[in-house]
Order: C-alpha cells, then sequence, then structure tokens
C-alpha cells in the first residue's frame, strides 16, 4: 500500500456493498482523519495509535455532542485535543501512582526482610 | 447564514456517523511511520534554511504532510538558540505559507503556520527579555539598557532572523493586534538601543523599518490613529534612510489605510493609483490586489457601488489563481455586502457562505469579525433582527477578543439599534451607555458631536432617540 492511502478493513464485509461509499471514505480519511491523528501526534506528543485512539473517539463525542452553530471542524479539533489532554493526564497520573506503589511496596518488602533478619 | 452553518454540522455529522459505520471493529492501518517522518523532517528542514527548495516543484500529499507536521514538531523541541529558532521558525513559516495546499477543511496549512509563529513569538520574548534583563546574579533581575556586552554576544540576529521575525509577527497582525503592537514596541526599543550592536547599520535600519510599519498597522487596527500615524512616520524616516523605495511605498498604502479609516474616501481615490502602480510594476501580487481591495472599500462607501462591486469581481477572479485564502475571503465578504446594499440577499449570503469557507477554523480574526458584521447587516435588512443580533453579538465578541475598542463600541450601536427594532429598549440603553464613554474618549465622531450629546440625554431620559442613534451610526460608519 502506498503512503496515505486508507487501510479501512471491514472484516467480511462483501465488496460490492462498501463500493459506493469507498471513495467518500478515503475522501473522509485523508479530509479529517487523518489530518486529526497528526494534530494529535504532533501537538500531544501521542503515538499514531493513540492519536487514532483519540480521534475515533471524538467522532462519538461529535455524533451525539456537536451543536448546530459555531464553526464544526475548529470544534471536532478541540475535541481532539481535549480528548488528547486527558490520555496524556491519566497517563501521567497512572505513573505517580505506580511508581510511588513500587516505592511504597519495595519499603514494604525491605523493612519485612529486615524484620525477618531482627527475628 | 446561521442555517448554512447548521446544514454544515449536519453533513459533517453524516460523514463522521458514515466513517464510524464503516470502520466499527476495525482496524485502522494508517502507514505511517514516526522515526522516518522524523528523518525526512530533517532533511526537509536543512533544505528549507539552505533555501534550495522550489515550492512549484512540490505536491501537497500526505507524505509531504507527514514531514511538515514532523518538522514543526523538532521546532518545538530544538534545543537551538532563540535567533536560530527564530530565523528557522520564519524560513518554514515562509515555505508552508508558499505551498498550494487543495481539500483542507480542517485549515491543517494555517494551524502549522500559526505553531511555527508560536515558536517564533517565544524566540522573539525571548530575545526581548535578554536584551532589557539580564540576571544580577544575587537571584534578582533588574532593568538593563540594553546594547552591552554582557547580554548582546549571545543574540545577534541577521538580516535573516530579522525577515524572519517580521513575517511572524505579520502574521499576527490580523489575529492578535494588541500583541503585534506591544511587542514591535519592545523591539522597536531594542533597534534603537542596539544601534551598532547588531549586525550592520543597515540591518538595524530595516529592522527598525519594518517593525515601525507593523506597529502603525497594529495601532490602526486598534483605532489609536495618532499612534499609528506617528509609527508610520518612524518607518518613512526608516526606509528613506535606506532609500528603499518598496518599504516606501508600502508605508503610503499603510498611510492610504489611516485616510481611509478616517472617511476621507476622496483623497484615498485620488493617491492610491500610483502605489498601486508601483506594486504592479515590481510584479508584488499581494500588495496591488490589496491596494485594489482598498480602492473598492472606498468606492462603495463614495456611493459608487456598482464600480466597486466590478473591481470586487474583477479582483476575485484573478485571485482565484493564488493562494491567498484571507484576501479571498475579505474579498468575497465585500462582495457580499455589496450585494447586500443593492438588496440582493440571496447573492449576499451566497458571497459569505464562500468567504466562511475560505476562513475555514481560523482563529479569531479581524477578517472573521467584520464578516460576521456584514451577515448581521444582511439580516438586519431582510428584517430577520434576531439572526441580525445573534451575528451582531457574535461579531462585537470577536472584536473585544482583539482588543479593537472603537470597533467594539461600533457594534455596540448597532446591537442597540437592533435592539430597539425588537422592542428591548432597556438592553439597548445599557448598549449605548457602555458605547458612549469609548466614542467620546477615543474622538470617533469629531462632526458627530451633536448627535452624541442628542443620544446621551436621550438616553438619560430613558426615552431613546432611534433617529440620534441611527445619525451616530452613521457618523461612525463614515469614520470607521
Amino acid at each position: 500500500m502506498s503512503s496515505g492511502e486508507p487501510a479501512v478493513r471491514v472484516p467480511g464485509g462483501p465488496q460490492a456493498e462498501s463500493v459506493p461509499d469507498a471513495a467518500e471514505i478515503e475522501a473522509f480519511f485523508h479530509e479529517f482523519f487523518r489530518p486529526l491523528v497528526r494534530r494529535a501526534v504532533r501537538r500531544h506528543r501521542l503515538s499514531t495509535d493513540d492519536a487514532r485512539d483519540v480521534v475515533q473517539e471524538a467522532f462519538v463525542v461529535a455524533l451525539t455532542k456537536m451543536g448546530p452553530e459555531g464553526n464544526a471542524a475548529a470544534w471536532l479539533k478541540q475535541v481532539v485535543d481535549f480528548l488528547a489532554i486527558n490520555l496524556n493526564r491519566t497517563r501521567a497520573r497512572r505513573a505517580e501512582l505506580l511508581r510511588r506503589w513500587v516505592a511504597s511496596s519495595s519499603t514494604m518488602q525491605r523493612s519485612m526482610s529486615l524484620g525477618m533478619e531482627d527475628d | 447564514m446561521t442555517e448554512a452553518l447548521s446544514d454544515n454540522t449536519a453533513a459533517l455529522q453524516l460523514r463522521i456517523a458514515n466513517w464510524l459505520a464503516h470502520t466499527r471493529d476495525v482496524d485502522i492501518a494508517i502507514d505511517s511511520d514516526q522515526e522516518q517522518a522524523s528523518r525526512k523532517a530533517l532533511k526537509l528542514r536543512q533544505a528549507i534554511i539552505e533555501g534550495n527548495l522550489e515550492t512549484e516543484s512540490l505536491t501537497v500529499d500526505e507524505d509531504l504532510k507527514e514531514t511538515l507536521s514532523a518538522l514543526v514538531s523538532h521546532l518545538v523541541e530544538s534545543e537551538a538558540t532563540a535567533p536560530e529558532r527564530l530565523r528557522h521558525a520564519g524560513a518554514v513559516c515562509q515555505f508552508i505559507n508558499r505551498l498550494t495546499w487543495t481539500d483542507d477543511p480542517l485549515a491543517e496549512k494555517r494551524d502549522l503556520l500559526l505553531e511555527c509563529a508560536e515558536i517564533g513569538w517565544a524566540a522573539i520574548r525571548l530575545l526581548v527579555e535578554k536584551v532589557t534583563r539580564h540576571d544580577t546574579g544575587n537571584g534578582s533581575t533588574e532593568t538593563h539598557p540594553a546594547g552591552t556586552d554582557r547580554v548582546y554576544p549571545t543574540c545577534q540576529p541577521n538580516r535573516d532572523s530579522i525577515a524572519a521575525l517580521i513575517e511572524l509577527l505579520r502574521h499576527r497582525l490580523d489575529s492578535y493586534p494588541s500583541g503585534v503592537a506591544e511587542v514591535s514596541t519592545e523591539i522597536y526599543g531594542w533597534f534603537q538601543n542596539a544601534a551598532g550592536a547588531i549586525g550592520l547599520s543597515d540591518e538595524t535600519c530595516f529592522g527598525q523599518g519594518e517593525v515601525a510599519l507593523l506597529a502603525g498597522g497594529a495601532y490602526r487596527h486598534l483605532g489609536k490613529r495618532d499612534d499609528a500615524t506617528r509609527w508610520l512616520d518612524r518607518a518613512e524616516v526608516s526606509f528613506r534612510t535606506l532609500a528603499d523605495p518598496t518599504g516606501l511605498a508600502r508605508v503610503s498604502y499603510a498611510r492610504l489605510c489611516l485616510r481611509h479609516e478616517m472617511g476621507d474616501y476622496g483623497h484615498v481615490l485620488a493617491f492610491l493609483p500610483p502605489v498601486r502602480g508601483f506594486f504592479e510594476h515590481r510584479g508584488m501580487l499581494q500588495e496591488s490586489m490589496k491596494c485594489r481591495l482598498l480602492e473598492a472599500v472606498a468606492l462603495k462607501q463614495s456611493g459608487r457601488r456598482e464600480e466597486a462591486l466590478s473591481l470586487l469581481e474583477r479582483i476575485h477572479f484573478s485571485l482565484l489563481k493564488s493562494d491567498t485564502s484571507t484576501l479571498a475571503a475579505r474579498i468575497l465578504a465585500e462582495i457580499g455586502d455589496l450585494h447586500q446594499l443593492r438588496g440582493e440577499t440571496a447573492k449576499a449570503m451566497a458571497s459569505f457562505s464562500k468567504a466562511i469557507a475560505l476562513l475555514g477554523a481560523s482563529e479569531v480574526c479581524l477578517a472573521r469579525a467584520d464578516l460576521k458584521m456584514f451577515i448581521g447587516a444582511a439580516h438586519w435588512g431582510e428584517g430577520q433582527c434576531h439572526a441580525a443580533l445573534k451575528a451582531f453579538q457574535s461579531s462585537l465578541a470577536d472584536y473585544a477578543h482583539l482588543k479593537m475598542v472603537a470597533r467594539v463600541a461600533y457594534m455596540r450601536l448597532y446591537i442597540a439599534d437592533t435592539l430597539l427594532d425588537l422592542y428591548r429598549p432597556r438592553e439597548a440603553e445599557r448598549e449605548i451607555l457602555a458605547a458612549l464613554p469609548t466614542i467620546e474618549a477615543q474622538k470617533m465622531v469629531p462632526e458627530g458631536f451633536a448627535a452624541v450629546a442628542l443620544l446621551k440625554e436621550s438616553v438619560r431620559r430613558r426615552k431613546t432617540d432611534p433617529n440620534a442613534l441611527r445619525e451616530l451610526r452613521e457618523h461612525l460608519q463614515a469614520s470607521k
């Protein structure tokens, strides 16, 4: 596959059924999906896989929450930014908790082993 | 127009639903290798900096977009010195600006340009701080006269980085005039104090001229006409010293813009042709188009609407070949306004829709705020007061965001007039009372003093006089 081509594989989806939409799907991929993935990678330092998930999540949010007024494209970019920030924040918090947990458990282990030596 | 925006959203939601239906439980493979993009970005940066790249030979495909995105990431993370970062950001900004980007509903090109501008902006602030402050060694900082040996060895921009700095500031002029005014003033002072310490003397003079010209434009946007005139005088002095005819022609254009805002349309129409002729002779397409736009708006304000429309349609046709979306959007907005004034609302709305599409997802800027005002006027002309009010309020919010106080006051009067049509006199009074101090303080209507007094008195009696309000608005329109 050449660089930049969408590789959407619909499992079990008959080819004939997707033909009328193939051009639209490819257009959407180039106009919206890929630029939003690039934005999340560039601005939020996400991996391509994480960025892809964030953008898909933003699309789901857009289906239910996008209002009729204002600039839809700008709204979509903002949602991607919020979701990417949330993802990074959650990761940082988890990493911090893990770091603390590892530190406290190793202290506990050390004190337990010291206690055993005392015995 | 509000309906048009809703249609756009509905269409996008339909496309999203279609996309999600096709990609549910599916692995969307993106053929993208971040490491490879990063390597390509570094090569591209080198080629851009060395000036070895012609944009005409490049196709903006996914591969190039990926590389440019990685390149902007590199600029953000770069550990280069402030002048180097400034130079790199400016070069990349100029390069991206020259690329022709098709099918860009998310305004990715504009985002990349703005991110480059932000990087350059940060470098500029760092440079200014380095020059004006230095560490005293005891943990505190003190203001330091610029131009000392302790500071300058770390920040000596050459002509390239000055040009990059100007490009970046120019990029923010329409969307952040107050910031451009502030930074331009700081940098001008820096050049002035550092005479002899930064590069060659003509480089200092060039920097001063360009920065003063920018400051003049920024103060004009902010409605501070005396300041704008002073800055344009400074720019003229620098360009005269350099014997730079292009710089002098740009100052002349800026002065004509200022005269236009003061309502001196006859003067603008009389003196614009030689300036435009100079730009055309030099092949400066963008500048000559801006002159034609100014000429058309002056014709419109002078009541020569047919000539204005014909000129705008001609320049819009010739602009289609180049990629200057903000200028094209401004031209379309003016075409729409002229249709609206002729009572051709459908044509006006069609032009406004095209202008909205061109501005895309741009941040708040002067062109957007003006466009909203035109849309409001079109709704108002059709008797759709609620839609008009909404558009005017949105325009006012944009002008307030841009800190354009004179325009904010002007919009308040429009809103007050619409509120009176909607039989909401108390809210109209509040808008007028909020606008009058600015109108008086900024001396926006020297010849409309009587109308201000009349309106003030009628509001004081809690019986707003719509005729006084309209008279004042007309005075303001003539001097806007």
